[in-house]
């Protein structure tokens, strides 16, 4: 009766892809500060903020970006959001 | 003191509806739909005989209380090793660990029905008190883990650093020293908790069917079924308000701490 | 050593993976899937996004649970921090107040909606009763301002006690030196508010602005129970589009399209507000 994974999970491609892209990306991070361990700063927002922060916005915005992109453009070039969801990280990493 | 007139003006406004229900509740039918009474004219206590005469109504009383008690074991005693945790070390991560566990408090109830219910049907949970209770543990776990971590906080570390070189071991520390000086959190954080767990209508309606449905599922079907007994109903909502009356009169000097050392 | 925190931690994270993340994961895959009953699921890719995102009726809920949540935030706060500047500082009064103020959290949150039901309902109901002899028609069941306004008061009515109790216990912790270092420099009460008050409450006030707009946004039972939704779509918020997405008979790849999508939402808006309000206050902070 109990497989792994469950079948009423119903897994999908893009769901593993997402959930391995986040854990890539924290286990990227802890690497990252282990060896050059980040410090808070300000950046082009008035807050002080440290890269995990950072990261985390730019992920938020890329939300963003992707509802508004469903609402507008329906799916046509749906690859354009992972486009700008890519910059919006690297940007937010390196500038907010 | 004229400014504590508008406290009593609001206390006052707070009570009216619920005067209005309890008014009701020993008001027969023929008097709710016929007049407009600002006391019971035929005062009756028909309306409470048949709710505690019936075991439908009795026995929703009993789920819910049970379902609250056993959702917040389950929580005080994860969240109490979390906070201390989150307390008294720095490690890697763990502001961004702290707001994704409070992330699971925002995590509206109408968006996880679903999956709960599949999830539990998956393990014949459905319709007992875990599934409900731990459900629950969805927004009262990070709660608990803030209150906790507030008043966890309060207490400075050079207590534990003292408690270690007089050679307490970690569990004789906790158990003498440590426990004692949190229990008014421990008592807020369960409060908190029950209360959360006590009030919410949607998880539960969702994972009950007859046997361990709570008082708030009986109160909503009742209603919907039509055959509408407004005295009955009052009654019955009277009574789901007396458990909350009695603990909050219980821990009425722990509210006003409650929330003053969350951490920020 | 270095691994105590994360033993520590394990309990907590194991129930959250069952009580948060194994479910999450779940909407996740179910949002990309056309699942009717009786048939075979099949891969929608995101077409149930698409579906959500262009439907107006969740376009009208979204709208109506920003105004209701800002609606509440901006009269509950205020409020809630004037009266617990109110509260008396010691003496039998107090618990009194603690206890009055306390009931309305712990009534369970359909039983609120009763309450407000028989209070307002234009058959039994003493509020239309008051109104009439006031000339002015009231109906929660036929006017949309009227069920919006109810709504409202009946959100006031059940969470103002909460921020209170927790600005009370603020006003608690903050020492009585610092109002007798302002009374001897003359400050005015204004000053003194705004200057010894307001900064000191900065951390339970971001708590209790928080509290309020995560759980606004998650309103359900009160208006389910008072006005079902209407009259017409009126007063249908965020969690009732949803649950009626999830249960009413629709396919529930769309019922966990919009979850996500709900989810996404409360998350966006509890980060940037938490991180608005923690700056505001750190600038009071400095003022002093």
């Amino acid at each position: 009766m109990l497989s792994f994974p469950p079948e009423w999970m119903q897994w999908t491609l893009p769901t593993v892809l997402f959930l391995g892209f986040i854990a890539a990306m924290l286990v990227g991070l802890t690497l990252w500060d282990i060896k050059d361990p980040g410090w808070a700063r300000q950046g082009l927002l008035p807050i002080d903020t440290t890269r995990g922060d950072r990261v985390f916005m730019g992920l938020l915005l890329t939300g963003c970006t992707f509802c508004l992109w469903m609402l507008f453009f329906s799916q046509t070039a749906v690859w354009g959001v992972l486009l700008v969801g890519a910059v919006l990280v690297a940007g937010s990493i390196s500038f907010l | 003191m004229k400014k504590q007139y508008y406290l009593i003006l609001f206390l006052v406004l707070l009570m009216v509806p619920i005067y209005w229900m309890l008014n009701m509740s020993f008001k027969p039918n023929s008097e709710i739909l016929q007049q407009l009474t600002f006391y019971p004219h035929e005062f009756t206590l028909k309306n409470y005989q048949e709710i505690l005469s019936s075991e439908f109504w009795r026995s929703g009383y009993i789920n819910s209380i049970s379902m609250a008690l056993m959702n917040v074991t389950f929580v005080t005693i994860t969240a109490l090793p979390a906070a201390y945790a989150f307390s008294r070390w720095n490690f890697r991560g763990d502001k961004h660990l702290f707001f994704w566990f409070l992330t699971n408090r925002m995590a509206p109830p109408a968006a996880f029905m679903v999956p709960f219910f599949i999830l539990y049907s998956n393990f014949n949970l459905i319709d007992t008190y875990w599934a409900v209770a731990l459900a629950h543990c969805l927004f009262n776990l990070p709660l608990a883990i803030w209150i906790l971590e507030g008043f966890m906080s309060g207490i400075p570390k050079e207590i534990d650093e003292m408690a270690f070189l007089d050679g307490h071991s970690f569990p004789s520390f906790v158990w003498n020293i440590f426990l004692p000086l949190i229990t008014p959190g421990i008592a807020v954080t369960a409060f908190f908790t029950f209360m959360f767990s006590w009030v919410e209508l949607l998880l539960a309606r969702t994972l009950t069917n007859e046997a361990a449905q709570p008082i708030t599922v009986t109160l909503t079907r009742s209603l919907g079924a039509g055959g509408w007994d407004w005295g009955v109903l009052a009654a019955a909502g009277v009574l789901a308000m007396v458990p909350g009356a009695i603990i909050v009169y219980l821990v009425r000097d722990l509210l006003a701490t409650g929330f003053s050392m969350g951490r920020v | 050593m270095k691994q105590r925190p994360w033993l520590f931690l394990l309990p907590a994270l194991l129930l959250v993976s069952i009580s948060a993340f194994i479910p999450l994961m779940t909407v996740m895959n179910y949002s990309q899937l056309t699942l009717l009953p009786g048939t075979q699921p099949y891969f929608a890719g995101l077409e149930n996004f698409v579906a959500i995102l262009q439907d107006p009726a969740f376009q009208g809920a979204l709208g109506r649970q920003f105004l209701f949540s800002f609606l509440v935030l901006i009269t509950e706060i205020p409020l809630g921090l004037a009266l617990a500047l109110c509260m008396p500082k010691d003496g039998p009064g107090v618990g009194v107040s603690l206890v009055l103020l306390g009931i309305p959290l712990l009534i369970p949150w359909n039983v609120v909606g009763i309450i407000w039901r028989v209070f307002t309902r234009s058959d039994i109901g003493v509020l239309p009763e008051v109104f009439d002899w006031v000339g002015v028609t009231y109906n929660v069941s036929q006017f949309t301002g009227d069920a919006w306004w109810t709504v409202l008061a009946m959100d006031i009515w059940h969470w103002t006690p909460l921020v209170v109790l927790i600005c009370y216990a603020g006003l608690q912790a903050i020492p009585e030196e610092f109002y007798m270092a302002a009374k001897i420099d003359r400050a005015s009460p204004w000053k003194t508010f705004r200057y010894v008050t307001l900064p000191n409450l900065r951390g339970v006030l971001i708590i209790a602005v928080l509290l309020r707009l995560m759980d606004s946004f998650k309103i359900y039972a009160e208006p389910f129970v008072l006005t079902g939704g209407g009259p017409g779509s009126a007063t249908t918020f965020l969690s009732t589009y949803t649950s009626r997405m999830a249960i009413g008979g629709f396919q529930m790849g769309r019922g966990a399209a919009t979850s996500l999508i709900y989810f996404f939402i409360v998350i966006l808006l509890s980060f940037v507000v938490y991180i608005i309000m923690l700056n505001l206050g750190q600038g009071a902070g400095n003022d002093s």
